[in-house]
């Protein structure tokens, strides 16, 4: 049995049946990585401490209900703070950076009974749509590996694709999980902003981040993202609302869907391959006998601009912490304070997270704050308002994950171009909804992805349509 | 041309970022590139909508004001590669 290949489910199945123990679990998964090396997944690793803890997990006489992952190996994207571990953001800056506390998301799978096998690579401070901008180097797409795996979370989307683990997890701030997720041919869930802790979360934009899973199906992605989810006192903007049964939602057979398409749109773009998977997906969706209506979202295509002054005003304000004192990168030979500030952000950030710091700091200064920040802010309201009026009428809104298939690595030198790859995933983020990536069609012997947006907390009904699509006919 | 080696300059001093001199041409190019495609914005009339900071409004929960946790000094500090007696270590800025 090749045990690597296994889904989520099927290893917590498998464990409870005891057809295989834990520590076969990860013995498998670390040979593997050590084959696929080459791929650039992890940035660090700690193969001798999941052993350790798969022998315990083995010999654990807890219940499946305290531990719903006991003995279950994952990944965490390197944007987590995990206690005493390297925790880098894919940053130079904070390549020396072992944290004193663990992030909220990692305590709540080390309670769940998983077992971390390593921490995988991403954009600088996940600012980035192909991986490119790791001070680690690119992660590559294990199902192509001259094109990118997608990014922020890369490494994580790449990590399951290549079975390094059943799930991952990853940040989404403009698609950050959604994109990789479609351009590695997995599952992904963005949730409901604040239903997941961003405590121990390194920000970027913290009005727009917001922790998810990617995982090989939805059903899986259910199951973890039920172990992160749920009110944290650590997070001022956490909800406090119950968390369903992400898991048993999924597979229920109790919910209506109305979804929301918006083809005439998607026409718009004149891209025929992309009208063409979104008819294909329609057309599933006709098989399933699931209702369908056309709605509108007008400002869909302001999400691009607006995304790219508010985010990059709230990362300026949020990597403004990295002073080269108190924690991260500090240049030598400075000449006085002021030096050290200017040499250890200018030695310590890559040129990506520079230009958005820049960007950011020119929206937000005298004289251009109405013109842009407050302005963003404004139109933010007119594409999120786009929303509410859909789910007035539909259940969810069906649209594709991304405009293409996995591009060659280092073939897209245009930033504007880059940030074109997120058009279709940011509304989400502004609107704080929740979403999802289903794999659905290929291009150029590359997968593609179908992307559900659902409403406010509404995660359950979201779960349940997207694993209807991506189960298919019966 | 909205960015241009002045405010290039000005930019660089608020962000408190060192830019090398090689980079200067290229970071210039993408900035305004990035710029044109955000300036979209100023076609768009929408004086009278309320901005939205916040995608989930009314929802700040802040906690008791209490100490819940502690995280000591000295692991905290480890993670700064110059500290003494407690204190982080700075150049002079006082002669």
């Amino acid at each position: 049995m090749n045990l690597e290949t296994l889904t989520l489910q099927e290893q917590i199945d498998g464990l409870r049946e005891k057809k295989f123990s834990s520590v076969e679990l990860v013995e498998n998964y670390i040979s593997v990585i050590e084959d696929k090396e080459d791929l650039n997944i992890f940035v660090s690793n700690d193969f001798e401490k999941a052993l350790e803890k798969a022998k315990k997990s083995d010999g654990s006489k807890k219940s499946q209900e305290d531990v719903p992952l006991n003995g279950i190996p994952m990944v965490h994207k390197d944007i987590f703070c995990t206690k005493g571990i390297k925790t880098s953001c894919g940053s130079k800056m904070l390549d020396n950076f072992y944290p004193p506390y663990s992030a909220t998301v990692v305590e709540k799978l080390e309670q769940a009974g998983s077992i971390c096998l390593g921490k995988a690579n991403m954009d600088e401070f996940a600012m980035g749509s192909s991986n490119e901008t790791s001070f680690y180097g690119a992660v590559k797409n294990p199902l192509n590996i001259k094109k990118t795996p997608g990014g922020s979370s890369g490494g994580s989307a790449a990590a399951v694709a290549a079975n390094f683990s059943s799930f991952s997890t990853g940040t989404d701030t403009g698609g950050s999980i959604r994109q990789p997720a479609s351009f590695c041919g997995i599952a992904g869930i963005k949730p409901t902003y604040g239903r997941v802790s961003r405590y121990g979360m390194i920000a970027f934009a913290s009005s727009l981040d917001q922790g998810g899973i990617l995982a090989k199906n939805i059903k899986d992605a259910a199951i973890a993202l039920q172990c992160i989810s749920g009110y944290d006192s650590k997070d001022a903007t956490s909800i406090k609302a119950e968390v369903p049964n992400f898991s048993e939602d999924c597979e229920s057979s109790e919910f209506e869907h109305v979804v929301g398409l918006v083809t005439d749109l998607i026409h718009s773009f004149g891209d025929e391959d992309l009208s063409k998977n979104y008819g294909e997906a329609i057309e599933r969706l006709e098989k399933l006998k699931i209702k369908t209506k056309e709605i509108e979202l007008p400002n869909l295509e302001l999400s691009l601009p607006v995304y790219y002054v508010i985010a990059p005003a709230e990362c300026s304000a949020n990597l403004s912490r990295y002073d080269g004192i108190r924690f991260g990168y500090r240049a030598e030979n400075v000449e006085n304070l002021e030096d050290l500030y200017f040499k250890s952000r200018g030695e310590g950030f890559g040129n990506e997270t520079k230009k958005r710091i820049l960007i950011g700091t020119y929206c937000l200064s005298s004289g251009f704050y109405d013109a842009y920040y407050k302005k963003a802010q404004k139109i933010r309201n007119l594409i999120s308002s786009d929303f509410v009026n859909a789910f007035k009428d539909v259940t969810s809104v069906m649209l594709p994950t991304t405009s293409g298939e996995a591009f060659d690595l280092g073939s897209i030198t245009d930033p504007v171009e880059m940030y074109k790859q997120d058009i279709f995933t940011i509304p989400a983020n502004l609107g704080g909804l929740p979403a999802t990536s289903v794999p659905f069609g290929e291009k150029n012997n590359m997968p593609l992805g179908i992307q559900f947006i659902g409403n406010i907390l509404e995660e359950s009904s979201l779960l349940n349509i997207s694993n209807k699509f991506q189960l298919g006919e019966k | 041309m909205t960015i241009n080696d002045k405010t290039l300059e000005n930019l660089s001093k608020l962000s408190k970022i060192k830019i090398d001199d090689n980079l200067r041409d290229k970071l210039k190019e993408d900035l305004n590139l990035t710029m044109n495609m955000i300036d979209k914005i100023n076609k768009i009339d929408c004086d009278q909508i309320e901005e939205l900071s916040h995608p989930i409004k009314d929802n700040f929960n802040l906690r008791e004001d209490v100490v819940s946790e502690d995280i000591n000094r000295e692991s905290l500090q480890k993670t700064s590669n110059k500290t003494e007696d407690g204190f982080y270590l700075v150049p002079k800025v006082i002669e």
